[in-house]
């Protein structure tokens, strides 16, 4: 789990739709912070390049919009130690968001974080013998 | 704490993404009316997958040598499960937490099922993810194509049990049908004066005439598009934001028309020249929810038609299709 003061959640796919100097393109949000986004694009546009995203929320939390500016990019096959690397798209960092949107982040990074402390809390990997008949418990 | 619940609250990719993210090792169990599987994972990497249309299949490949499988049929299985186990709308899910993939698994030896490699989270549920835009854009294009409003002509098939209107969703040009925008307006019929079919491309709907709107201008359309269920509003509450022909409803319905849990289109339906309210439609939902279902349905069986036949050179990829002809000669 990422433990930075905004961790980043991922790996995730939601259908993002971008607007990028007036041009729609289509692409997928595959990871999240409350700051930025990483987003999946066949063709991504120029680092410092205005987006604005849209893209619907799971747990039925409805749509999230906002503006956002590319700060870095990604062909597909480049190499680096970030998860993201190998898929074309870029970074996106928030710049404004309104305050529904900004909630809906929110509730969505903590429930998915909540999602996934539960499995925190099944038997540990060690933890063999108990573990085999945990689900339903 | 386990993590389990309800397909409707979280499907099976959101809770892949899940699992993914804690990077644990166990068994997903996803069962349903209509359908039930099992997926394997090893440190948030999918190893083995399979449910009820695929365990045949894959039991027999498995009954092959080793070397007759190699692991891209194994791979390919895993895909075609989890399009099957993704399209589940109804039933529950189960992520039970284990040290090792087991053994054995409801009395089938899962040894030969395990793909060595297994394939990472982001790559599997990203294909997924790509597949079901791939067939949905080319439903949309099927749709736009159909004119729902066309005369009958006076040889053409008219199917009417539902069971036929289903197969004609899912093969239009079978039935002579002229589309599937036109048999839902043809049931729309039967239950309302007005049904109109507007289709929902990324944030974009088209209407029947060729109009485009913006989705976030018409408000009950994007309530109806984010929630995925029927929506009655009042005509007057100014939420529809379409320039619809006049008429007197007091009130309007919409209907969403999904497939893999992604709204392709979405049906209103009013009764515009009596004033009637809409009153009880909820067989109509029941169809075009059905057609959602039966489109997937029909993507599922194709996938499961080329799976059925590992070795031949269809499902070889094309390297193998250039080269086993050139080994023969």
């Amino acid at each position: 789990m990422d433990k930075r003061i905004s961790p980043r959640f991922g790996p995730l796919v939601l259908k993002a739709h971008l607007e990028i100097y007036g041009e729609p393109y289509e692409g997928y949000v595959i990871n999240l912070s409350r700051e930025g986004a990483f987003v999946a694009l066949e063709e991504p546009p120029a680092v410092e390049a205005e987006v604005a995203v849209r893209t619907l929320l799971p747990f039925k939390l409805g749509e999230f919009e906002g503006e956002a500016r590319v700060v870095w990019r990604s062909e597909a096959a480049s190499v680096s130690q970030d998860d993201a690397s190998c898929i074309a798209g870029v970074g996106l960092r928030f710049a404004s968001v309104p305050d529904g949107s900004n909630d809906r982040l929110h509730r969505y990074l903590a429930r998915f974080e909540e999602l996934a402390s539960r499995l925190d809390e099944l038997p540990a990997l060690e933890d063999a013998d108990s573990s085999l008949s945990m689900a339903g418990k | 704490m386990s993590l389990e619940g309800k397909l409707e609250d979280v499907n099976l990719l959101e809770v892949m993404q899940i699992i993914a993210f804690a990077g644990r090792t166990g068994t997903l169990t996803i069962e349903s009316a209509r359908t039930s599987g099992t997926v394997l994972f090893e440190s948030g990497a999918v190893r083995c997958a399979f449910s009820t249309s695929t365990l045949p299949i894959l039991s027999g490949l498995c009954r092959r040598p080793k070397a007759d499988y190699p692991g891209v049929l194994l791979r390919d299985g895993i895909r075609t499960t989890l399009h099957e186990l993704a399209a589940v709308r109804e039933g529950r899910y189960s992520f039970s937490a284990e040290s090792a993939l087991p053994v054995d698994y409801a009395g089938v030896e899962l040894s030969k099922f395990i793909d060595s490699e297994g394939i990472e989270p982001q790559e599997l549920i990203l294909d997924l993810a790509r597949d079901f835009d791939v067939a949905r854009r080319r439903l949309l294009a099927l749709l736009r194509s159909a004119d729902p409003n066309s005369p009958v002509d006076e040889g053409e098939q008219r199917p009417e049990a539902v069971k036929d209107l289903l197969e004609a969703i899912v093969e239009p040009t079978a039935s002579g049908a002229q589309g599937i925008a036109r048999i839902l307006a043809r049931i729309g019929s039967r239950y309302v004066e007005r049904s109109v079919l507007f289709l929902v491309d990324g944030t974009t709907i088209h209407g029947p005439d060729g109009s485009e709107l913006d989705r976030n201008q018409c408000e009950s359309l994007a309530l109806a598009i984010h929630s995925r269920n029927p929506i009655a509003r009042h005509i007057h509450d100014g939420s529809l934001g379409i320039p619809l022909p006049p008429g007197d409803a007091p009130e309007y319905a919409l209907i969403p028309l999904v497939y893999y849990h992604d709204v392709l289109a979405i049906l209103l339906c009013d009764n515009f020249r009596t004033g009637e309210p809409v009153g009880e439609i909820s067989g109509l939902a029941l169809f075009v929810e059905q057609a959602g279902m039966a489109m997937e349905k029909s993507s599922l069986e194709r996938r499961l038609q080329v799976m059925e036949h590992p070795l031949s050179l269809a499902n070889q990829g094309p390297l193998v299709q250039v080269a086993t002809p050139m080994l023969r000669e």
